[in-house]
């Protein structure tokens, strides 16, 4: 294994291996550079997941408190529990569903599509799509992405059934299974799914797309990335004049540790991110980096969202087969008329029996409840997933709860802006209406779960009163730290994010190896 | 299992309780054993967070204190402590359990692991007939998804 020394000035340090993180230590050291990773978690190789909810739940998702506020129904479901992600090497992928929609077009220009939005601060990307047309392609096929460029399209599972059949019904014309970064053939080295039901637990078979089994592995082979999970970065140092020169982290043993750094590249996840740059407040950054016209941790978004959940008379077996290859993409476009500004998506949902008892209705119990998680062989789910208005008071911020370090957690405001219940209630009723299309004996709409879709709170904007960050993920003032996460979306569009996240950090490492 | 101490109910008085707890609020056609089970890992996490422990105790102090004994009755207290903080927390430690038991699985037609044996490509991943095969991609709209 390749290691770096700590005092080593010529590394970039790279905190979080998710797609931001590991896409770019990919690039860099393709290209010739040394990188150091820092990833919180551990390294869980495919074969050692679990297809068990209880033991990959525990193997895989970050465990660490956090708390929250505002008038989210989640805060009231969930309460320390404000986002769905993991902590272990391949970041928040390693549970991911696997669609890949692109953004749309007039979703970078937000705030001109759609009009001053009273209460929100949507804003346009100083991107647009032309800026990231080049590189879609080249992420779809480094996840292989289903029925793009070429590749196959996923077979219709039991779930799509129902689904494309209801879509149809209500008279929906843009629908398909994917696409979706999990192999319909073999591909890239890894085998076609064989369809397990497992792919929010680890995929063990490598049919879907992570960094664990792509990018990770490809930067380690150029014997140029050193690897250290179980490192939590805890400050970026800073020198007087406001350039990055190291990263402190700790190790699973609490040991502090400084590694030295020639650029700094922060991607831990739109919560762990902005709480990494107020942790480094300092003389030449006193309310933290990048926080000087205090937009660190502000404009958060995690999309507009909701379960819809239906039982039928005959059985669906929803669990068997990829969990979510399908979705609707009649909806995603914006057409003020429906009551809302912005668009969103219907995906297929299947939810193994544990999560589906906690999520069906969050607290739900009694012997109406049981008789419903009872119907579970006869159960079809949707998910949707839609723009969310970006508003300057939902906000990650530093909670006056310490971590077993001694340190802040994250605390996570969310208020839903009127936008965001209109989408939701216009889009269960849509779901609602497939189903029962589909024959549905009874559909039960549900709350927000934790959220997956974290995004904008290192916003990016030309703008440095406007923003954190600018077109490249740069910190705006600071020549040497950028955001390689969804922290950077200016707004939040209503598709999957991993998909524009790997095309923004393909470009941001064109910019840091000077060839744009 | 529990430490016995004066003001407290007896270990397998609690154990009970929660076993009947974990019962009545998931009610399935299955063994007592999984709601005992679902006890036994719910107390053990309790006892190793002594302010939750507390909280669970004090919910149920009404319940111990008071002359009311069969199921009917302690379903009927539970109602009244739906939206309780202990009661919602003690659910949320007996969920995984029971939902994670293949007793339960069974009884609700949940197959369980399937890796091993080669996932569900050949074992009915696509096996509903009720309705007709569908388009894999539609697309007449944008054509986003063409």
């Amino acid at each position: 294994m390749t290691e770096f020394a700590h005092d080593d000035h010529d590394v970039m340090v790279i905190v979080g291996s998710g797609v931001g993180g590991s896409t770019l230590a990919f690039e860099l050291t393709k290209a010739g550079r040394k990188v150091v990773m820092l990833e919180a978690g551990p390294l869980i190789r495919n074969d050692e997941f679990a297809n068990d909810e209880r033991q990959a739940n525990a193997m895989l998702l970050w465990d660490e408190p956090r708390t929250t506020s505002g008038t989210w129904q989640l805060g009231q479901d969930f309460p320390g529990l404000p986002a769905h992600m993991v902590k272990a090497v391949g970041g928040t992928t390693l549970v991911w569903s696997g669609l890949t929609p692109r953004f749309k077009q007039h979703e970078f220009k937000a705030r001109t599509s759609y009009g001053a939005v009273d209460g929100s601060s949507i804003a346009d990307w100083p991107i647009s799509m032309g800026d990231l047309s080049p590189y879609y392609p080249i992420a779809e096929d480094r996840m292989g992405s289903t029925h793009r460029n070429g590749r196959k399209a996923l077979p219709a599972n039991n779930n799509y059934k129902v689904f494309a059949f209801g879509a149809k019904a209500i008279g929906y014309v843009e629908y398909a299974t994917g696409p979706y970064a999990t192999n319909a053939e073999p591909y890239d080295g890894r085998p076609a799914s064989i369809q397990d039901g497992f792919n929010f637990h680890g995929d063990k078979n490598l049919s879907k797309w992570t960094p664990l089994v792509s990018e990770i592995p490809r930067a380690l082979a150029t014997g140029l990335l050193d690897l250290r999970p179980q490192s939590r970065a805890v400050r970026i140092e800073q020198d007087s004049l406001g350039r990055a020169t190291a990263v402190h982290y700790l190790d699973s043993r609490g040991a502090l540790h400084r590694q030295a750094a020639s650029m700094v590249a922060v991607a831990g996840n739109a919560i762990e991110t902005p709480r990494l740059l107020l942790l480094s407040d300092s003389r030449v950054a006193s309310h933290g980096i990048g926080n000087e016209s205090g937009h660190v941790g502000r404009h958060y978004t995690r999309h507009a969202t909701g379960n819809v959940i239906a039982r039928f008379s005959r059985e669906v077996n929803f669990h068997r087969g990829e969990t979510m290859a399908g979705i609707i993409a009649d909806e995603s476009i914006h057409r003020p008329d429906r009551g809302f500004v912005g668009g969103y998506y219907l995906q297929t949902l299947a939810l193994a029996p544990i999560a589906l008892a906690q999520l069906l209705q969050p607290h739900g119990w009694g012997a109406a409840y049981a008789r419903k998680l009872d119907a579970y062989a006869h159960t079809a789910g949707i998910w949707i997933t839609g723009e969310d208005m970006s508003q300057s008071q939902n906000r990650v911020s530093l909670s006056s709860r310490l971590d077993k370090c001694g340190l802040p957690v994250a605390h996570v405001h969310y208020d839903d802006h009127p936008n965001d219940l209109a989408m939701v209630a216009h889009a269960r009723k849509q779901a609602t209406s497939l189903f029962n299309a589909a024959g549905s004996e009874d559909v039960t709409v549900t709350p927000p779960s934790p959220s997956g879709h974290n995004m904008g709170t290192t916003r990016m904007s030309d703008d440095p009163d406007e923003g954190v960050v600018d077109r490249w993920g740069y910190v705006h003032g600071v020549p040497n730290i950028v955001i390689s996460d969804g922290s950077v979306f200016t707004t939040s569009a209503a598709a999957n994010p991993s998909l524009t996240l790997m095309a923004f950090v393909l470009r941001q490492a064109d910019r840091i190896l000077g060839r744009v | 299992m529990i430490v016995e101490t004066s003001g407290l109910p007896r270990s397998t008085d609690l154990h009970q309780a929660v076993s009947s707890i974990a019962a009545l609020s998931f009610p399935h056609n299955v063994s007592q054993q999984v709601y005992s089970h679902a006890a036994d890992v719910a107390l053990d996490v309790l006892q190793s967070d002594p302010p939750r422990f507390a909280m669970v105790v004090s919910g149920l102090a009404d319940w111990f204190n008071g002359s009311d004994t069969n199921s009917e009755m302690l379903l009927a207290f539970l109602e009244r402590e739906s939206d309780a903080a202990w009661f919602r927390d003690l659910r949320q430690l007996i969920i995984p359990t029971i939902y994670g038991d293949p007793e339960v699985w069974t009884r609700i037609g949940y197959e369980g692991p399937s890796f091993e044996l080669g996932g569900y490509k050949d074992r009915g991943f696509d096996d509903l007939t009720w309705l007709p095969e569908p388009e894999l991609y539609a697309s007449a709209g944008e054509g986003e998804l063409k």
